[in-house]
Order: structure tokens, then sequence, then C-alpha cells
């Protein structure tokens, strides 16, 4: 077989593994929750996963952030400024909660926008532009309010984060909604093929006439509007905001998107693999608090876990390593 | 000279093929000490192959290197420079921000003087008299990025000659040179040859070759043709010889007459200078050649057409309309495209499949809204690679399992698909079969002969003279010449291409200037620094402007100049960490532990350092081996190192530390904060490390350039364990005066420092792209970040937005690095 066949083999091979191991992490769950398999206990977890929406919605555009090899360290940022501006344009400026909603959205999508101006036009590494927009973010959350919460978010907002619809929470809809676009655009668009492409080769993508600084500017806007959903889901859930919100998420969305298998190198993307990820993550956040595992010591565990995966996905991609190419002989 | 002796070198039977082309084909030949050897051949013919194989950068498939009739191996370029043979390749792989002199002095070592310290006046003046004994005298303090590519050449050539080769292979060294510099050149190799060293010199330039070689190797195909006594051949023999067959057959470009015109350059200027003045006009049905050497210009003509580079005037006219905004996007949409000269870098998507690579700039026109079609994608791409003889297993294969040529020929797919009206090709056939070549000429024929236009840029004389209706020579930026092929000479062609001797080197003048702005980067920011705290001054004078305060600033601004430190050794070394503010908090634990159980002072400070000195060294161990992007373990441990931290404390505050550990930090020796001491001793330790020690300046190396780092044997994995573990020990002193001077560690001790650390490196002329850092930068930078939070607290905004002001700060310090870098190229 050739090595193009080998390769799916292997990507195929490791959405499986993923499965296999969400497969243990609920057979664990049955184990550790009182009476076992009972429906109590599945709706309490399907209850719980819509706690686990925040992160599985942005990691979707994480994943492809990533797979054109860039990367976004703000999003935990966006959030909690998104979140923040909700509750300021309710709490301070009196708007009403659904149109203080898009607003905060529109301030993320901004947010996200200015992250993709600046890697994109201004050529920026995403990197280090992101790592300082973290801090940029976080601190006009934090200033706008004097770092004080505000609460008291009226009871018809709570639907977002709390609310049902047609049996499953809403929040899971969301969040399954978000993934399935997600892999339209990867899939089945010619954007996804660009972004894989640029993630490829970055120069070759701007010789090939891509339209490169806009496709990074849009992806990273697009970022910046889940943020902004996220954020509302967020303020609903726990009817409140406050600017401490979501600290060390970015950590926890890449290791979703590092577990699903998508190189940081970028040029592959797998966001069913990214899906399985978040399940993963939050199945075994479940477990631990099931018996009761110290919260303190659960970012050792997902700091582990990244490294873990980040090793694995780079052990796996080099047993296809590339054979030497033939442009080694340039002209004598 | 001519008694019976061991040749310098000999090679038996040497091979080498690359994904089925084979470069060399059995090739045996044998090199004289002390002569000047000529080695020539068509592009393609195998020199550049034999020399990377000779000088270590390839291994030979099969054959044997004899060295002075000693058997060699050599797997990598440090054997190669061990044994003393040397190479000056035609595009330098130096260190950009390191000076000239280092550079050239950097592989064997730079010279040590008192105290074990580096000694930079003998560098300077070692690296000076080598240039002049070329006759050449030039600023070798420079950074070598900032200086031409002439002079770089020179500066090779010369540490060669210093470091004693007794075997040196010169790469079409006359290239980037002037007449003037030339004839200097081609003395100091007679010199060198009389001395003894061999010299084998490889170039197109056969006048040269005829004038300064003793004897000479022509290659053809891959295999040795001749060698003989240059005197005893013409240069009409000697290219008979290199081509070796009838032009006719190879290039079946049929007359057409050419119909209306296409594209039309108006005195073209490049904005960097690269090409200047250029018209010219391309009609359908007809081959435009452009003929030159290396550095004529003619790719970045090709580029600036495509509109991949700015003009700086000039007009681009298509069917006869100017056209207003250059870009790739819509050159592509009005019927011009561009085949890049670099298949590798520039063209193919390798990873990706055979379909993906043939369609990408069709991809978005082809689809109905955004979904894309993949049955027709993969239709299109099956036909169109049976029309062009593509090779190849499956459509969904990875493009770089395919040969060169084949690469090439789905890239020229990949343009056909746009239906283009004009195809610029740059070096279509370079590095590729002759097979592919013949199809690849007549695929451009065909297509010429259907009423589209071709503009094809060759450094293949034959292939430029055999497949143009016209062609011009490019020489130094300008046309230097038009002509009809078939009635002009070669040897015609090939001259117009050469610089003469009233042309000039690229003028320094711009290289100067960019020093001279690298210099003004660094000097205002102790301006602002200066500026900042006047301005503080006079609006707090109470507040501010006492000696007491100053030295609090200056005292506070400790901790984070340690950490600046150590982001400045990791960042200039081409890492990046940002664990190191939970490195901090777990260091400054275990030392406040230590400390109340009555730990000695100084053992509790080793232990706090050596912890932060192993946590640095995980993060580096789990780059290197677990091969994973430092940003991505730093994260990671960052969680790590701070769950470990609230594991050694419990979650418990640690405070109540003696009086004798507080006293580390607090009162006056001799009238300054003993913080203020410390700092001296670290920046002073600091710039020793950095400017005077040889580790310093590899590691300042392997963060530069590390493909040259490697090139020249420096273990990049080493340097950058030393980079992590030292940050670690930095930031793990931090911590014992974070916990003497605050006298509390909690959960929360230095979250989101690292930041602060990273802003102070970059501030201080840290870029974060590696190869730059000083140990003052660094100090300035803490300062200056020390200055802005006591200037919030003064002014009486809140603390909560001290980190949007840090991550502003590193927005703009390295948007301007950004565009300060971008105007000095």
């Amino acid at each position: 077989m050739n090595a193009s066949g080998i390769l799916r083999r292997l990507l195929r091979a490791r959405e499986w593994l993923l499965a296999l191991v969400l497969a243990v992490l609920f057979i664990w769950f049955t184990c550790s929750a009182r009476g076992g398999l009972t429906v109590h206990n599945l709706s309490n977890l399907l209850n719980w996963s819509r706690h686990w929406a925040v992160a599985g919605m942005l990691s979707v555009p994480m994943t492809l952030i990533i797979a054109t090899g860039g990367i976004d360290l703000s999003v935990a940022s966006l959030v909690a400024l998104g979140g923040m501006v909700l509750g300021v344009l309710w709490g301070k400026v009196g708007w009403n909660i659904w149109w203080a909603a898009g607003g905060g959205m529109m301030v993320a999508t901004f947010g996200g926008a200015v992250n993709g101006w600046l890697s994109g036009r201004g050529k920026l590494a995403p990197l280090v532009v992101t790592l300082a927009t973290m801090a940029v973010y976080r601190g006009l959350a934090m200033g706008m309010t004097e770092s004080k919460p505000i609460t008291n978010i009226p009871a018809s907002f709570y639907v977002v984060g709390q609310g049902h619809l047609w049996g499953a929470p809403l929040q899971l809809w969301l969040w399954g909604t978000v993934t399935v676009l997600g892999i339209l655009v990867l899939h089945r668009t010619w954007i996804g093929d660009s972004l894989i492409a640029l993630g490829e080769n970055p120069r070759a993508a701007r010789y090939a006439a891509l339209p490169v600084d806009a496709l990074i500017f849009w992806l990273y806007a697009a970022n910046g509007l889940v943020a902004g959903l996220a954020a509302a889901v967020y303020v609903a859930q726990y009817t409140g905001a406050n600017p401490n919100m979501e600290m060390g998420l970015e950590l926890k969305v890449i290791a979703c998107v590092v577990l699903g298998g998508t190189r940081i190198t970028g040029g592959n993307a797998s966001i069913v693999g990214t899906l399985l990820g978040v399940l993963i993550i939050g199945m075994l956040e479940y477990n631990l608090d099931l018996i009761e595992f110290p919260k303190k010591y659960q970012p050792v565990v997902m700091g582990g876990l990244v490294i873990v995966a980040a090793i694995m996905n780079e052990t796996l991609a080099r047993r296809d390593e590339r054979s030497p190419i033939a442009v080694e002989g340039q002209p004598a | 000279m001519n008694r019976p002796t061991l040749p310098r070198l000999e090679l038996q039977g040497l091979s080498k093929s690359y994904g089925g082309v084979q470069s060399l084909a059995d090739v045996s030949l044998d090199v004289r000490p002390g002569e000047v050897h000529g080695l020539v051949g068509e592009n393609g013919a195998g020199k550049s192959t034999l020399v990377k194989i000779v000088t270590g950068a390839v291994t030979a498939d099969a054959g044997n290197i004899y060295l002075d009739g000693d058997r060699l191996h050599v797997r990598h370029p440090r054997d190669a420079s061990d044994a003393g043979i040397a190479v000056v390749h035609q595009e330098a792989e130096l260190f950009p921000h390191l000076s000239l002199a280092e550079n050239m002095l950097l592989g064997q070592g730079l010279p040590i003087g008192r105290w074990g310290l580096i000694d930079w006046k003998q560098t300077y003046t070692r690296a000076e008299q080598a240039i002049e004994r070329l006759g050449e005298s030039f600023a070798v303090r420079t950074p070598a990025g900032n200086l031409s590519v002439a002079r770089r050449t020179l500066a090779e050539i010369a540490a060669a000659v210093d470091q004693q080769a007794r075997l040196l292979f010169l790469d079409e060294p006359s290239a980037a040179l002037t007449h003037l510099e030339s004839e200097r050149l081609f003395e100091q190799i007679r010199r060198l040859a009389a001395d003894g060293v061999t010299i084998v010199y490889v170039s197109h330039r056969l006048e040269e070759i005829q004038r300064i070689c003793d004897r000479v190797t022509i290659l053809r195909d891959g295999r040795h043709v001749l060698t003989g006594d240059v005197e005893s051949l013409s240069t009409k023999q000697i290219v008979a010889h290199m081509v070796g067959r009838e032009l006719s057959q190879v290039f079946p470009k049929t007359s057409i007459s050419p119909g209306d015109e296409v594209l039309r350059l108006e005195r073209v200027t490049d904005t960097a200078g690269r090409f200047r003045d250029v018209s010219l006009s391309v009609h359908r049905g007809e081959i435009l050649g452009i003929y030159g050497l290396v550095g004529a210009g003619r790719t970045e003509l090709a580029e600036a057409t495509f509109g991949l580079r700015p003009l700086a005037s000039g007009c681009v006219c298509l069917h006869d309309r100017p056209i207003r905004a250059l870009h790739p996007a819509s050159m592509m949409r009005q019927g011009v495209v561009y085949l890049p000269e670099d298949r590798l870098v520039h063209g193919i998507f390798g990873q990706l499949s055979l379909t993906l690579n043939a369609t990408i700039a069709v991809l978005r026109s082809w689809c109905p809204g955004i979904l894309v079609n993949r049955q027709r994608n993969v239709t299109a791409t099956r036909d169109l690679f049976d029309e062009l003889r593509v090779k190849y297993r499956a459509v969904s294969q990875p493009i770089h399992l395919l040969s060169g040529g084949n690469q090439q020929k789905v890239l020229f797919a990949r343009w056909l698909l746009t239906e283009p009206d004009l195809l610029i090709v740059d070096e279509p056939t370079r590095g590729i079969d002759v097979q592919a070549k013949i199809e690849l000429h007549r695929l451009m024929d065909q297509w010429a002969g259907a009423g589209k236009a071709v503009l094809m840029i060759s450094s293949d004389l034959p292939e430029a003279i055999g497949m143009s209706d016209r062609l011009l020579v490019m020489r130094e930026g300008r046309i230097a010449g038009d002509f009809l092929p078939r009635e002009t000479d070669e040897a015609e062609v090939a001259e117009a291409a050469l610089p003469d001797a009233t042309s000039l080197a690229v003028a320094t003048g711009s290289r100067a200037q960019a020093a001279a702005v690298q210099w003004l980067r660094q000097l205002s920011l102790v301006a602002a620094l200066v500026m900042l705290a006047v301005v503080l001054a006079i609006a707090e004078p109470e507040k501010f402007a006492s000696l007491s305060n100053f030295q609090d600033v200056a005292a506070s601004a400790a901790i984070p100049l340690l950490m600046a430190l150590g982001a400045t050794l990791v960042i200039a070394s081409g890492g990046i960490d940002i664990s190191v503010g939970s490195i901090l908090a777990l260091c400054a634990a275990v030392c406040g532990i230590a400390v109340n159980r009555q730990f000695p002072l100084p053992v509790a400070v080793l232990l706090a350092v050596v912890s932060g000195a192993l946590l640095g060294s995980l993060n580096a161990l789990l780059t290197i081996v677990g091969k994973i992007h430092p940003i991505i373990v730093t994260l990671a441990t960052l969680g790590v190192y701070r769950g470990l931290m609230r594991v050694v404390t419990a979650e418990k505050r640690i405070e109540g530390f003696p009086d004798h550990f507080r006293l580390l930090t607090e009162g006056y020796w001799c009238g300054v904060r003993p913080l203020i001491w410390y700092s001296l001793a670290v920046v002073v330790a600091g710039t020793v490390f950095l400017r005077y020690t040889r580790m310093g300046r590899s590691l300042l190396a392997v963060g530069d350039s590390p493909h040259a780092a490697d090139m020249i044997g420096l273990d990049r994995a080493r340097l950058q364990l030393v980079a992590f573990a030292t940050c670690g020990a930095l930031t793990g002193l931090a911590g014992v005066f974070w916990a003497a001077s605050y006298g509390i560690v909690d959960t929360y001790t230095a979250e989101g420092w690292e930041l602060k650390a990273i802003a102070a490196a970059v501030v201080g002329g840290c870029l974060i792209t590696g190869g730059t850092g000083t140990a003052w930068g660094a100090a300035i930078g803490a300062l200056l970040m020390e200055l802005i939070r006591n200037g919030l607290v003064i002014l009486g905004v809140s603390a909560y937005w001290e980190g949007f002001f840090v991550g502003l700060l590193i927005l703009s310090v390295v948007f301007v690095d950004h565009r300060l870098r971008r105007a000095a190229t």
C-alpha cells in the first residue's frame, strides 16, 4: 500500500483510538457513579455536559487556527471580555440583556479581528500577537469594573446557559451546530482546503494566489465571534460575569485540539478528533469529580495530558517520514 | 609541480540519486595538490552535488573519497572542515545578527583572552587581517545581515583562507562580485595556489576558468566527461563537451508569428533596487526568454509583475491597459500566472494530495457558492495529468512522493487550470530529468502555438537560446541585451550577462542605514525610560521624585529583571517559556518552607535555585526529546508547576519568615538597597555570559539561524537546555527574593508574571525571533515595566489595568521591530 493509504489508515486509527479511550472513560463512569448505569446517572451526565460546551465550541475554530500553523492564546481573555461587556452593558449602561449579549459578542469578534489583522496583514507571529492580546483583553475585562463581578442577571437569560431544547441542553445544540459548521467548512469548502494548504506551506500559499491575509483575518475574527457566544453561554450558566472567568481555558482548548490529532505545525486538521478530545477531557474531569479527586491537581492532569498527546502526535506523524525530495539536486 | 605525488583529492565511483534522478553516476577524478582545478557543466550536470558530497552537506550513495591518500568519511560539514576542507557557497549561510568577524571565526572558535573570556580585539583584528589578505578592507563589526552579498562572499573566502584549509571549494564566487573585486580574487587564488592550497573552482564563466585554472573537469548529466589541461582546451571545445548533443533534439520550439501584445512592462523599478528601468513586452504565440546570472534581478522582476513584490515606479500593462492593483489574485484573474523558481519552498504543498496541489488556485472560482465539487476536481485533474503525462499512482497521494519532473508538471497543471493568457515560468526545468525536460519544453511550445504567451526565465543558456523566440539578457537589474536567438552566437548572449568593470556592487548605503536604525532603537529605549521618569517626576513630585522612591522602583525591578534576563536567554536561543510565573511560585514556596524549617539560609537559596534549574530543564527536555513546540510545552507546564506548588504548600500561605531571611532584601548596603546590588551583579554576570563566553555566543547563534548553527556543528539541544535551565535558575533566585521582600507566598504568587518577563525582554531589544539579546537590555526593559507600574499607581489608575498596558507595550514594540526589519531589507 502506498504512503497516502497508510497515512489515512493512521489518521483513522487515531480517531478509533480516541473513541476507545472515551469508551473506557464511560465504563469508568458507570463504575464510579452511585448505582451504576441508571437513567438518573445518565441524565446527570447529560446535564453536566453542558459545561463542556464552552470549551467545545471554542475548540472548533481553534482546530482550524492550529491547522494553519497559528495559535490563539487569547481565547480565554476574549470570553472574559465578551462576558464582562455583556455584564457592563446590561448592569451599568442599562441595556436589555439580549442586546447586551449581542454587544458582548461584537466586542469579542472585534478582539478576534484585531488578532487576525495583526497576524495577517501585519504579518506578526500569531503566538506573540495573542500572547499580548491575552493580557490586553483580560486587562480590559478587569479594568472595566475594577475586577468586580456582575451578578443577578435576569432569569429570562438563563435559558442560554441552562435551558433545554427538544430534550437536550440548549448548549449542546449550540455546540453541535458550531461543530457541524466547522466540519462543513473544513471538508467541503474551498476555505477549508485553503486553510490546510496555508498551514502546510505558508509561502507557497501566497505564491498560489490564495487570499492569505483575508483568510487569517476572518478565521481569527470568527474565533472571536464564537468566544462571544461562549461568553453568553457562560454568563447564563453562572448567572453573572466575573473578570477572572475561564482562566486557563486556552490550555484546555488547545489540549482538546492536540489530543484530537491536529498537529501544531499545521497542515492537517480533524474536527471529529477535536470533538472526541473535548468529550474525553470532559469525561475525565467528570470522573475525577465523582471520585473526589482534588480540584487543585486538575491543571497538573491537563498539562500532562497535553504533553503526552503532543508527543504522540509527533511520533505518529514521524512514522510517515518524508522521503528525500528531488530538489536537493539543484543545478550543478 | 609535476612530480608524481599523491593527489590532494581523489574521488572514486561517486554516485548519488535523488528521488529517481541520478545526480551523479560513477564519477571519478583527482585533484592535484596546489592546483587550481576548474569544474564545469550545465545546470543539472552534477557540479553542486559533487561539492555537497565532499563538503559533507549530503552523503553519497556509493563511492569513496580520499584526501592526500587517506580514506575520508564525511557525514557532516563539521567532518569536512575538521579535515581541512572549506567551501564558499554562492549564497552564504550565516548568522545575520552576529558581526561579520564573528561569522568568520565562530566555526573554529572565537579567540580566548584574559580570564578565559573572548578576546574581541583579537577577533576583529584577525578578521580584518584575513580580509586585507584578499586586498579588501571593510567593517567587520557590522552585523553580517547588513552587508551585501559580495562582501559576505569575500568574507567567507577570507575565513576559509584564515582557517588554513588544505582544499578550498569556490562555488561561483565571482557571481556577486564586480570586475575589480573579481580581479583581486583571482590574484588571491593564484597566491593561495602558490602556497600549496588546492582550489576547486566551480563556475559557468569559461573565460575565468581559462584564466586561472590549471586543469578543468567537465561533467555532463552526472557523469565525468573529461579532465584536461586548460591550455589544451578551447572554450568552444569545453562547451561542446558540456552540451554534447544536438540542440535541435532537445528544444523543439516551432517558429510562430507573434500576435497581439499581452503584457507590457514600462520602465518598472523595484522598491528594493533589485531591478531598475526595465521595459519589455510579450505577445501571443511567443516565448520571451530572460537570461542572466544569479543576482541579475530576473526572479524579482517576475515576482513584481505577479504582484508579490511592490514596484517603486513604472507601469504594468495588460492588453494595453495599465493595472492599478498589483496582487497575485487579481493578476491571476486577469490571466497572468507565475510558476516560481524554487518549487519546494514556493510551489508544492508537500504532504497534500496531487488534486489539491493542482486545483488550489482555481478552488474558489470553481466552487458553486462555497462548497467544493470534489468529483469535478478529481476528474479535471486526472484528465490534465494524462495530457501532461504525469507519472503518479493516485491523485490522492501526497505530492512529495513524485519526482521533481512530475512535481513540476503538477505545478504547470495548477496554472493551466486557471486558463491564463500569459504564463511566467522561472527556471522551468531546474533539477529535472531529461525526459521530463523535453516534455515540458514541448508543452510550452504547444501552448505558445495555441495563442498563449510565455515569459521564460532561465539560467540554462542552451535552453534559453533554444526555446525563446526573443531573448532578453538581464544584468545587475537592467536589460543588457535583446537578441533573436536564431541569429545570435551563444557566446554573445553569455557575454551580455557578465557584469563589467564599471558596474558597482549593491549600494552599501542602505545597509549602513539599517545598522544606524538598530542603534537608534536601543537609544530610544533609554530615552523613553528617562522621559517617563521625568514625566512622572513632574506629575507627582512629592510621591515620585524622591531618591528613596527611585531606589524603591529600582529595587522592585529586581525580580522582573531576573525573569527578563531568563526570558532573554530563552528567546535569544530560539525558544519561549511562559511557565516562569509558576516556576517562581514553586521555587519561592520551596525556599519559604525550607527557611521556616530552619534550614541554613544558603541551603534554602540553593534549593530554590536548583529547583528552578530542574524545572527549566524539564521544559527543555520535553521540547527537545518530545519534539514539541516550546509554547505548548510551557503552556502545559504552566499549569503543572502551579498545581505542584499547590500540592507542596497544601494550599496554605507560607509566611512568617525569620528576620535573618527578610534581611536579604531589607535595609541599605552602603546607602543602596540590596536588591539593587543583586541586580547589578546579575546584569554584569549576564553581560559577561552573553558577550564574552563561547557558550553565550553559540546560544545567540543557535537562535539567529538554527540551520547555519547546525552546519558548523553547534549542539542546538545542549544550548537550548542551558538556556532553559539558566532561565529556571534565575527565576528560582527571583523566587527567593520574592519570599524575602514580600514575606508571603501563596497560590497566586507571580501569576501572570511570565508576560511581564517577556515584555521586558522584548522591550529591551530581544527580538522575538531569536538571535539577539543583552543583559542590560533586559534590565532597562524591567525598569521600564516597573516605572509604568509605579506610574499607574501614582496616577491613581487601578492595578487591574496593568496587564492591559503590558500587552499593548509588547504589541507596539514587536510591531515597530517588525517594521524596522522590513525597512532595512
